[in-house]
Order: C-alpha cells, then sequence, then structure tokens
C-alpha cells in the first residue's frame, strides 16, 4: 500500500518536471489545467515505477508468482493493457490509423491481437510458461485466458477512448474500429505484463 | 503441482464473455464492411446562436451521412443582409468519421438571426 502512495508519489513529481521542461505547462496557467495535466501523466507513471521496480529489484522470490490466482492473472493483464493503451490512446496517430484502414484490415488486427496475446501467454519461451499452461487442453486456456483477456483489452481501450473523448459523436462501426486498433498494442501489453510486472526474467 | 482439478465455472463465464467482446467486435466491424462503402456526404445543422460579450457563437453539427471517412472537411458560413454578404467564416475539422458528427461553432460580430446565414461544407480529402 506504502508501495503504491510512493509510486503515485514520484509519478506526480516526475510528471510535473517533464510537463515544464517540454513547455507543456506554462508559468501562471490556471491550476485546474495544471491538476489535469498532471494527474492524466501520472497514472502511467505510476504503473511504470512500479514496473521498473519490479524489473530492477532481485530481492523477492518468485514463489508468489506461481500461487497466482486467475483472478489475479486477469487482473495482470488489466494492469498491462492499461499501461500501454493509456500511452497511445491520447495520440492522434490512434485515430489515423483506424481511419485509414478498411473494416477488412481491422478484423486482421482483431484476430492477430488475439493469436498474439495467447502466444504471448502460452507460447512464448519466458519464465513461467509450462506452469501456466499446465495440464488443460489448448481450448481450455484459449478461453479462459486468451479471449477472457483479449474482453478485458476490449474493454480497457473502449473506456479509455470514451475518457479521452475518442468516442463523441461516432458512429459504431468506427467505434469498434477504434477499440480493434487500440487494442492490437493493449493485447501485446496485456501478455506482457505476466512477465514485467508478474514475475523476475530469467529467476 | 499436481492441481488436476477441473477449472471453476466463473472461469469458463468470463472466458465466454471475452470470446462473446471478440466477435461482438468483429461482427459490427463486418456489417460495416459489408454495407456499401458510400463517400462522405456531410451535411451541417445549426444547434443553437448565442450572444456572447464579444459578438455572436452559431454551434452547429456536421455529419456525416457517407460511410467512408472525411479528412480536412472545411465548413464555411456567410451572413447576407440586403442581398450583400456582410460576414463570411470559415471551420476545419481533421476528421468527420462516416456515418459520425462533430461539434463546431461560428464567430460572428453581427447578429446571425438577422439576415440569410447560410452553412455548407465545401470538401474533404481522403484519410
Amino acid at each position: 500500500m506504502l508501495d503504491t502512495f510512493a509510486a503515485v508519489a514520484v509519478a506526480a513529481f516526475s510528471a510535473l518536471c517533464v510537463l515544464m521542461l517540454f513547455g507543456v505547462l506554462q508559468w501562471g496557467a490556471p491550476v485546474g489545467e495544471v491538476a489535469g495535466k498532471v494527474a492524466v501523466l501520472t497514472l502511467p507513471g505510476a504503473i511504470g515505477a512500479l514496473l521498473a521496480h519490479k524489473q530492477l529489484d532481485d530481492d523477492e522470490s518468485a514463489a508468489d508468482a506461481k500461487a497466482r490466482s486467475y483472478f489475479a492473472k486477469l487482473f495482470l493483464m488489466a494492469i498491462g493493457a492499461i499501461f500501454i493503451a493509456f500511452n497511445v490512446a491520447p495520440t492522434e496517430e490512434m485515430i489515423l490509423i483506424a481511419h485509414q484502414i478498411s473494416p477488412w484490415q481491422a478484423i486482421g488486427i482483431a484476430l492477430i491481437s488475439l493469436a498474439a496475446l495467447h502466444a504471448l501467454l502460452f507460447l512464448a519461451e519466458l519464465p513461467g510458461r509450462a506452469e501456466r499452461r499446465g495440464d488443460d487442453s489448448f481450448f481450455s486456456v484459449f478461453i479462459r485466458y486468451s479471449l477472457a483477456g483479449y474482453g478485458i483489452c476490449a474493454a480497457v481501450c473502449a473506456g479509455m477512448l470514451w475518457c479521452f473523448g475518442r468516442l463523441d459523436g461516432v458512429s459504431i462501426f468506427e467505434a469498434s474500429e477504434f477499440v480493434i486498433v487500440l487494442g492490437f498494442p493493449a493485447a501485446l501489453g496485456a501478455g506482457a505484463a505476466q512477465f514485467l510486472i508478474g514475475e523476475k526474467r530469467g529467476a | 503441482m499436481a492441481r488436476k482439478s477441473q477449472p471453476p465455472a466463473l472461469e469458463w463465464i468470463i472466458g465466454a464473455l471475452g470470446a462473446l467482446v471478440f466477435l461482438g467486435l468483429v461482427a459490427i466491424t463486418l456489417t460495416g464492411a459489408l454495407s456499401p462503402q458510400t463517400p462522405p456526404e456531410i451535411k451541417v445543422e445549426v444547434v443553437s446562436i448565442d450572444q456572447t460579450a464579444s459578438g455572436y457563437v452559431v454551434q452547429f453539427k456536421a455529419r456525416n451521412n457517407g460511410r467512408i471517412t472525411g479528412a480536412a472537411v472545411t465548413v464555411s458560413a456567410t451572413l447576407e443582409r440586403d442581398g450583400a454578404v456582410i460576414e463570411e467564416r470559415e471551420a476545419q475539422f481533421d476528421y468527420i468519421p462516416g456515418q459520425s458528427f462533430k461539434r463546431g461553432g461560428f464567430l460572428f460580430r453581427e447578429d446571425p438571426r438577422i439576415g440569410i446565414l447560410s452553412i455548407d461544407a465545401n470538401g474533404y480529402a481522403d484519410p
């Protein structure tokens, strides 16, 4: 709990420094604007701070990773998806890509995203893989983890796009393409979260 | 690690929900793919006209009734009185996706409710 507050404090301070250095925050800007900009940058910053802590700190054992429950795994996937999606959702390029592609390409991206998520979770030669797969069949883990994970990614993306006002006045067809495009990096984040946040590399 | 027990039903339910979300997205996108790709057709409608401290603001909605996204859409407004154009204004939208709308506003010095106010979309670029 204390770790979390420390991460938020570090992230908020870093956000303030970076925003001032890059001239995003001007002296004399309204307090509301400053607070808003810092708050938006604090969320990915805080996740980044926790991630760096997990990546660089070798003291903890990886024993708890084995006992992680189903919901803890889904939660980790959600954090990974939020972390990556938060960094790209506000950019213009995401929307530009969604406008440029045809609906057929969007369907292709959705399929690739799901395949990439499944591959990261169960096929990649990364620590903890064999344990996760266990004795369950492909069909079983694909539905319970990969499809559930993609559903979480899609929900995260839709929520984030809505937060940034990207869905205002947009038809359901375009909105679903936005979600699919943003879902690709989010799915990669969700797949990688297990290794980045959850477990020690090479432990 | 001899955990051979069957996964709980809840895990299957969550997996099924995920599958539903995935198939839903694909189905919606597929519906969009199968409908005819009509070019951008942009209609502008005035939402409100309000007086402000420095003049008047005309808020409008630009709706793209086509299926293809229009980029760099320009909308212009002219205010005519007694056959003469007294004010011209222009606004631009980066994108108006198909079947979607965006909001905008024109700032006038004169009251746009007096005289003839015409608002039209001028053109677009492919994204």
